[in-house]
Order: C-alpha cells, then structure tokens, then sequence
C-alpha cells in the first residue's frame, strides 16, 4: 500500500489473519511515517465550511463558507470562497473533495495550509470546546459556532494537538487533543511485540487491524502453550497471547489485555492495562511501565488457568443442564448490560441442546462448551462478542461446583 | 444562500445581541448557542424555541427568534 490519497479517507482500513508479524510492522511504520503532530492555539486555525452547493460543472473543485475574526457583538462575517479544480486535483484529491462534499464539511486552515478533516476529529475537538456528542454533525450551524469559540476569549488562547496524517501534499485532521497530549508513535506496540518475546520466546501474529481509529493485534505465545500442555496434560489446547492496541485518535489507551486462544478462532479476555497519553512520561517509560503492569496483572496469571482447569478435569457433573443454567446464571448473561435476555436465552438452549445424554460431563467439559461459545456463535456484533469474550473467561472461576466428601459424586449447587 | 445558512446567522445573532445588551447571561447564550447550532434538519428549532419561550426577556426580544430570517 503505497500512501495515496485513499489513505486518508476516513474509510481506509487494513486487517488481515497474519502468521507473521511482518506486515503488521510494515504497516505500522507507514503510520508513523505519515502522522504528524502540530501544536498552535485555537486562534490561529480558520475555519472553512464547505457548502451543499456546488459548481456541478467542476466536480473536483470546492465551494466553502470562510468564517471572519468575531466581532464585538460575538458574531462573525461569513464570506464565500473556494478552491479551484486544478489546485485540488494537481495534488489528487478527488476522494477527499467528493468526501467533504458528502459528509465531512469542514476544512481547516492554518500557516496556509489546507487540511481536510475526519468526521471524528470533532469527537475530540468537542472536549476541548466542552460542547456534546451532537457536535459531531458537520452542520453549517456547528462550524460557524465552532469558528467563533476557536477565535473567542475563552477558548481562543488554548493550546492544542493537531492529529495529521499525510499522503503527498495532502493532509487530513484526525483528532485535536489538548496542549498536554503526549504523543506516542504507534511503533510502541512493535516495542511490545519485541519485548514479549523476551517474556514468551516466540511470539506468533494472528490477526491485526490498522485504521485511522485503531491499531491493534492479537498475538499468541506458542511455546508457553507447549509448555502448558505438557504440564497439565488438558485435552484441549490453550494458547495464551495478550490484544494489544492503541490509537492517537482519542479512542484508546496504549493496551495490554490478556488473552487465551481456546478453540480456532475462540478468545477469552483476561485482565487489561493501560496507559493514557499524557503527563511527562516519554514513550519509552510508557512502555516499559505497561510491561511492568502487564507482567504483574496479566503474565503472572497465565499459569493460573490451565491449573484451575485442571482441577475441573476431576470434577464430575451429575446434572448438566443444572450446571449450564447455574453458569449462566452466575455470569449474569441475561442483564440488559451484558447480552440482554433474549441471546442468552438462545445461547444456553443451544448450549443443552449440545449435550449428549449417554456421556459422562466434568466441570471440564461444561467449561469449555462456555470457553468455546465465541467461535461457535455467528451473527453478534462485535461489541456483543467482546462482552461474550469477557464474561466467558469468568467462567473457570465460577462457585458452580461444589464438592462433596466423595470426589466421585459431585452436585450442583443452586 | 441558502435559508438553513440565514436562519444559522439570524440565531447567532440575536444570541449576540442579547448577550452584548446584557439580557442574558453567559450560560444561557450558551445554551442557547447549543440548541441554535443543533437544530434539526428542516429547521426545526423547538428546544431553541423552549430555551427562549423560558428566559425572562421582553416579548419583542423573544419574538425577534422567531421571525422569518
């Protein structure tokens, strides 16, 4: 992928499956390349506002609202400008005319550059000006409002952080942070990769995702998993691996979240960490504080599980459509904040419709049906499956089974 | 231009106005800069509309929101 123009939509994205950690590292290197940061004050920015009409003969040209300086009266002149075919065009901004025309209006100028901006960039530039979500809509009315508090007393002096990629003589706004903002380059994750080795030996990409958003990417630890299966002789394999992401676009911390590979294409979610992109810490500390935490909250955990599980190799289930419903039961599934009734109600259907009753269960294997869901279960968004992810990885460390004075017979307790 | 841009600077400016007059306060032209920059496709301005109809101003100045920009 070269940086060209669609790189700046705010569409672009790139994911793939990915054995090799190569083109996750490529790719993260031509963001950092194409990012960067500009410190100014609000007042120094203007704003421009392109219109819903437009010169239908010149398509590659731009008709815009400039707003004046405020006046006394706390309003402002509005004059109409625009921007000729040739100047856009010359430097290939076909994509990003048609976008601004369509949905993100606003363009900023400052030192006499023109910068296109990203619909979320006013995700950000709302917190500064502390106005609410609906900021988000590129009206006229926004803009015209936003260029007076950009240039008013209040707000006017502030110092900001101009997020901005570029590809060629383009550029485009993806967030406006505070004066404060630490930023880190998205090399940090490559930074942890590298540093997980030291910790796991090696250190195997699965999937990873880059967009103007987000960068993150699930990798998996194999020699840790052998060295659990040799250990704990399970019957299934567990592969332990941790989600690491960031953003510099307000959306995330730097992030470490533990992760066990259960089945294909199943990922429980253990604990996470984090750190804000702010304060004096330079990049480096950044990282190396996370590993600390991370070694402290999420690796020193990651014996734990395969011995839990263990434990419930043993355990024999005497009802286990008892011990499906009391799981469910205790992970709270049902609540309108997890999956809400009406999925859980399928799930655990599914899940006894599974059972074979001419088979022994352990605590093992009712387990792992949960452990397994999020790759069996299609059609959850993802945020649903992300909280899936979360609330089965409770599961090994539920109070469902208690043991009896024969370790043979063991009931469910409800 | 068009009559979503006019009534945008007819809010804003009567929200100045007011403000510079010293019939509201900073937190209400605020408020009322909020709504005025919200108001829903096809120039529905009922909050706006509200906000004004509760503020304690003389009826001409209220009217002045409603009028034809």
């Amino acid at each position: 992928m070269g940086m060209n123009e669609n790189f700046l939509l705010d569409s672009w994205e790139e994911s793939k499956y990915d054995d090799s950690i190569e083109g996750f590292r490529k790719m993260i290197e031509r963001m950092d390349e194409g990012t960067k940061y500009i410190k100014t004050q609000l007042n120094r920015v203007d704003v421009l506002h392109v219109m819903n009409n437009q010169d239908e003969e010149n398509p590659g040209s731009l008709r815009f609202f400039r707003f004046g300086p405020p006046t006394e009266e706390g309003c402002a002149n509005v004059h109409v400008g625009g921007f000729t075919q040739k100047s856009l065009l010359e430097k290939g901004a076909e994509e990003l005319v048609t976008e601004a025309k369509r949905s993100n209006n606003t363009i900023f100028r400052l030192m006499g550059k023109t910068y296109f901006t990203d619909y979320y960039a006013f995700r950000t530039l709302a917190q500064i000006l502390e106005r609410g979500k609906e900021f988000l809509e590129p009206r006229f009315s926004r803009d015209y409002a936003m260029s007076i508090d950009m240039h008013g007393n209040t707000y006017g002096t502030k110092e900001v952080t101009f997020v901005v990629r570029k590809a060629g003589d383009l550029s485009k706004v993806y967030a406006v942070h505070s004066g404060q903002y630490v930023p880190v380059k998205q090399a940090a994750l490559l930074e942890i990769c590298d540093k997980l080795s030291e910790y796991f030996g090696k250190v195997k990409m699965n999937w990873w995702q880059i967009n103007h958003q987000f960068s993150t990417a699930i990798l998996t630890f194999p020699e840790k998993a052998e060295e659990i299966a040799d250990f704990y002789k399970l019957p299934d394999k567990f592969v332990p691996g941790v989600r690491i992401c960031i953003s510099d676009t307000g959306r995330s911390s730097l992030t470490i979240e533990g992760n066990w590979q259960v089945a294909q294409n199943s990922y429980n979610r253990t604990k996470k960490v984090s750190k804000k992109h702010a304060g004096k810490n330079d990049e480096k500390t950044l990282v190396q504080d996370l590993l600390i935490e991370a070694e402290q909250q999420i690796f020193s955990e990651f014996a734990a599980l395969p011995k839990q599980l263990s434990i419930l190799l043993n355990i024999n289930v005497s009802d286990p459509v008892a011990a499906i419903e009391e799981t469910v039961k205790k992970l709270g599934m049902g609540h309108e904040k997890q999956l809400g009734i009406k999925i859980t109600k399928k799930i655990k259907e599914q899940l006894i419709a599974s059972l074979n009753p001419n088979l022994y269960y352990t605590a093992y294997d009712i387990t792992m049906m949960f452990l397994s869901l999020p790759s069996c279960i299609y059609g959850l968004k993802e945020s649903a499956l992300e909280k899936l992810e979360r609330l089965v990885s409770k599961v090994p460390w539920l109070d469902v089974y208690a043991a009896t004075d024969n370790d043979d017979d063991i009931l469910i307790v409800s | 231009m068009a009559n979503s841009v006019k009534i945008a600077m007819h809010h804003f400016q009567t929200i100045a106005s007011l403000y510079q007059r010293g019939l509201i306060q900073e937190d209400e032209r605020r408020e009322l800069t909020d709504y005025a920059m919200f108001g829903k496709e096809k120039q529905d301005f009922h909050l706006l509309n509200q906000a004004v109809e509760n503020l304690n101003l003389p009826e001409n100045e209220k009217a002045k929101f409603f009028r034809e920009a």
